[in-house]
C-alpha cells in the first residue's frame, strides 16, 4: 500500500501516452466485447432443446419451402406425436432502417404442441387460434413499441414486399430461454401468411410452408423417426430432410462458419493486440526506468518491491482500460445493433465482462516481465551510469 | 576495528568488458573514522566513484576486505546488502535523482517507505529532513519547481531521513553553480560538525574537498 502513491504517479508519468494507451485498450476490449456477444448469437445450449423435436426442410436448399401437404402424410408416420410449420417473415418494419424485429408465421393450431419453449397462457392460445388476424409477440415488443391487445399493425415481410398484413395482437409469449428473453419477437398466424403469399405471390404459395417440425416419441428414437419421415418423401420433387433441432441449428451455424471461425480468431487477436499495446508502454517504461530504478535501489529498495512497482504499473494501466473497455461493452452493443439491424439477437453478456477482467490480468502481468527483468537484472552501477 | 566506520585492506576491483579484464582499484588500504569528513579526489577514471560505490555496497570487490559500519559487506547476499544499506547508507548523487513526479516531501519519504514507522512518524521524519536542510516551506514542490541546488538540498534530505551511519557523495556539486555549490558544501560540513554525520565525498572540485577534514587522492587505481 505504501508503494501505491509511487505506481500511480508512475503510471501517469506521461499523460498523454497512458491515456492513449487506456483508450487503445479500452477499445480493443470493447470490440472484444462484441464480437464475443456477437459469437454467442450463433451458439446455443443443448439444454434449451426440446426431446424429439425434429425439424424437417427441402432436402435442396433451406430456401426452398415444402408442400402442405406433408404435414399430413407426416402425421400418419409412426411415432410422429405432432406436426407444426413455420416461416420466416424478416425483422423490417415500415420506411425506416432502424425500425426493426423478428417475425414467423406459424401454424396457430398445433404450434403449442411442440413448441414447450414458446411459454404463453392457454386464453392467448385460444385466441391465437380463433381470431384471424392474431398475433402474439414477446414482452420485450410490447415493451418497446408500447403495443398491447387490440392493437392492429401493419407488418411485411422482408423476401415478400409486397405482402402486408393487419394483425391483431391477442396476447404474448415469452421464450424459455433466459438468453432469449428480451428478443423482440412477433409470432402471426401461419395461415394468415400463407394466404397473403398465395395472393401477392403465386396462388401456389398458399399451399407452402417454410419448415416443418415434428415431435418424435419416443424422443430417443428420433433419428429414426426422422429417417422414416424423409422415406416417405424419397425420390419424389419435394424430397425432405429431417433432422434433430441440434443438428438443423448445427447446420444453419455452419453456413456461417466462415465468418464465426474469423471473428473468433479475431477476437483472440484482440487479446494479442491488447497485449501489444501495453508490452509497448512497459517496454518504453522499462527503458526510461533504467536509471531510476538503480536509485531506487541504493536507496534499499529490494527486487521484489521493484517488482510491486512494475507489476502494479502495469495492472493498473491494464484494469484501468478493462473497465472502461467493459463499461463500454454495453454502449457498444446498442451501437452495433443500431448499425446491424440483422443482429439484434445481439446483447450484452455479463460473462464477456468476466471474461474481460481475467484476460486482463494476464496480459498486465505478461507486459510487466519486461520492466520487471530488467529492473531486477540490471546492476545498480550500470543502471547508475545510464542517462534518463 | 573501533572507533573506524571504513575498513578497506588490500581491496581490489576491476571490471570484464568484452572478455577483457579492466583493473580499477589497486591494493586500496583506507580506515575511516567515525564523524570523519573525507573527500576523496582525483582525475576522471582514477577509480573514487568505483570506491565509493564499494563502500555502499552497490558493486563488490574482486579481491580484499571491505568492512563498512561493522559488517563485511562483500559476504552480503543482494537481500541483504539492500537491507543494509537502508539501514546504513545515505547516497548523495551528482544528479540528485530525485523522482520527477513525486513532490520534495514524498522523495524525502521514500527510504522511509522501506521500514515500519507508522505515516505520523514518516511524517516527522520528513519534516525535520527537510528543516534541516532548510526546506521546510518547499515540501510540497515538485523538483521541476526547484533550482539544482535546492534539488541537491532534497537530495541530502533524502539521504540523511533514516539517520544513516555514513553518508556517501558522488560529486554532490558536480552539476551546480559556485553559489549553489558552497551552499551545499556549508551543508555538508553542518551535518558532519553538528550531527557527527561520517561523510566521505568523491570531488574534482578543489573548492569542495576544502570543506572535508581529510582529502585522500587517487590516481590510476592507487591512493596516494
Amino acid at each position: 500500500m505504501k508503494l501505491l502513491k509511487l505506481i500511480v504517479k508512475n503510471a501517469f508519468r506521461h499523460r498523454l501516452r497512458t491515456i492513449l494507451t487506456i483508450l487503445g485498450l479500452a477499445i480493443t476490449i470493447m470490440s472484444f466485447g462484441i464480437v464475443r456477444n456477437v459469437l454467442e448469437v450463433f451458439s446455443f445450449s443443448e439444454d434449451d432443446l426440446i426431446p424429439g423435436h425434429l425439424i424437417t426442410r427441402h432436402k435442396t436448399s433451406m430456401m426452398q419451402f415444402l408442400p402442405y401437404s406433408h404435414l399430413d402424410k407426416m402425421r400418419q408416420v409412426e411415432g410422429v406425436e405432432a406436426v407444426t410449420y413455420g416461416f420466416w417473415m424478416g425483422v423490417r418494419y415500415g420506411d425506416d432502417p432502424e425500425e426493426f424485429f423478428a417475425r414467423m408465421a406459424i401454424d396457430q393450431d398445433n404450434f403449442y404442441k411442440i413448441r414447450s419453449d414458446w411459454i404463453t397462457s392457454e386464453e392467448d392460445i385460444e385466441d391465437f387460434k380463433t381470431v384471424k388476424n392474431a398475433a402474439l409477440i414477446t414482452p420485450a415488443l410490447a415493451l418497446k413499441k408500447d403495443w398491447e391487445e387490440g392493437d392492429v399493425i401493419t407488418v411485411g415481410c422482408d423476401y415478400f414486399e409486397t405482402v402486408s398484413l393487419d394483425v391483431e395482437i391477442v396476447g404474448q409469449f415469452e421464450f424459455a430461454q433466459e438468453q432469449n428473453r428480451q428478443a423482440e419477437f412477433m409470432l402471426v398466424r401461419g395461415d394468415l401468411f400463407r394466404r397473403a403469399i398465395g395472393q401477392e405471390v403465386s396462388p401456389e404459395m398458399e399451399h407452402q410452408v417454410g419448415w416443418i417440425e415434428l415431435l418424435a416419441d419416443p424422443p430417443d428414437e428420433a433419428t429414426e423417426i426422422a429417417t422414416r419421415v424423409d422415406s416417405l418423401f424419397m425420390n419424389s420433387d419435394m424430397e425432405t430432410k429431417t433432422e434433430p433441432v441440434n443438428a438443423y441449428a448445427n447446420a444453419q451455424v455452419e453456413r456461417f462458419r466462415t465468418i464465426i471461425t474469423a471473428l473468433q480468431v479475431s477476437s483472440y487477436l484482440m487479446i494479442g493486440v491488447i497485449l501489444l499495446v501495453l508490452l509497448n508502454t512497459m517496454s518504453m517504461v522499462a527503458r526510461e526506468r533504467i536509471n531510476e530504478n538503480a536509485v531506487l535501489k541504493t536507496l534499499g529498495f529490494r527486487g521484489k518491491h521493484l517488482v510491486i512497482l512494475n507489476f502494479g504499473e502495469s495492472m493498473f494501466v491494464a484494469l484501468i482500460g478493462a473497465v472502461l473497455g467493459a463499461a463500454l461493452i454495453w454502449p457498444g452493443i446498442k451501437l452495433f445493433k443500431t448499425l446491424m439491424p440483422f443482429l439484434q439477437q445481439v446483447k450484452f453478456e455479463w460473462i464477456t465482462v468476466v471474461w474481460v477482467i481475467p484476460a486482463m490480468i494476464i496480459v498486465g502481468i505478461l507486459a510487466s516481465l519486461v520492466p520487471v527483468i530488467k529492473a531486477t537484472n540490471t546492476s545498480i552501477v550500470d543502471g547508475l551510469r545510464t542517462l534518463e | 576495528m573501533a572507533g573506524y566506520i571504513v575498513n578497506i585492506t588490500n581491496l581490489y576491483k576491476e571490471y570484464i568488458r568484452d572478455d577483457m579484464r579492466i583493473p580499477v582499484l589497486y591494493d586500496i588500504n583506507l580506515d575511516v573514522p567515525t564523524g570523519e569528513f573525507l573527500a576523496l579526489m582525483g582525475p576522471s577514471g582514477s577509480g573514487k566513484t568505483t570506491l565509493l560505490n564499494l563502500i555502499a555496497g552497490i558493486d563488490r570487490p574482486t579481491k580484499g576486505d571491505l568492512s563498512v559500519a561493522g559488517e563485511s559487506v562483500a559476504n552480503l547476499t543482494e537481500g541483504q546488502l539492500a537491507q543494509w544499506r537502508a539501514n546504513h547508507i545515505g547516497f548523495i548523487f551528482q544528479f540528485y535523482n530525485l523522482i520527477p513526479v513525486l513532490t520534495a516531501f514524498d522523495n524525502v519519504e521514500l527510504p522511509l517507505l522501506l521500514t515500519s514507522l507508522s505515516k505520523r512518524e514518516r511524517r516527522e521524519h520528513v519534516e525535520t529532513a527537510l528543516s534541516i536542510v532548510g526546506l521546510a516551506d518547499r515540501m510540497n514542490h515538485y523538483p521541476r519547481q526547484l533550482s539544482g541546488g535546492q534539488e541537491q538540498r532534497v537530495a541530502i534530505a533524502r539521504a540523511l531521513v533514516t539517520d544513516p551511519s555514513i553518508l556517501l557523495a558522488d560529486e554532490p556539486t558536480g552539476d551546480l553553480d559556485r553559489q549553489s555549490a558552497e551552499a551545499i558544501m556549508t551543508l555538508l560540513g553542518r551535518l558532519n560538525s553538528e550531527f557527527n554525520k561520517t561523510i566521505i565525498m568523491v570531488t574534482h572540485d578543489p573548492r569542495a574537498a576544502e570543506s572535508a577534514k581529510v582529502v585522500r587522492h587517487l590516481d590510476k587505481g592507487e591512493l596516494t
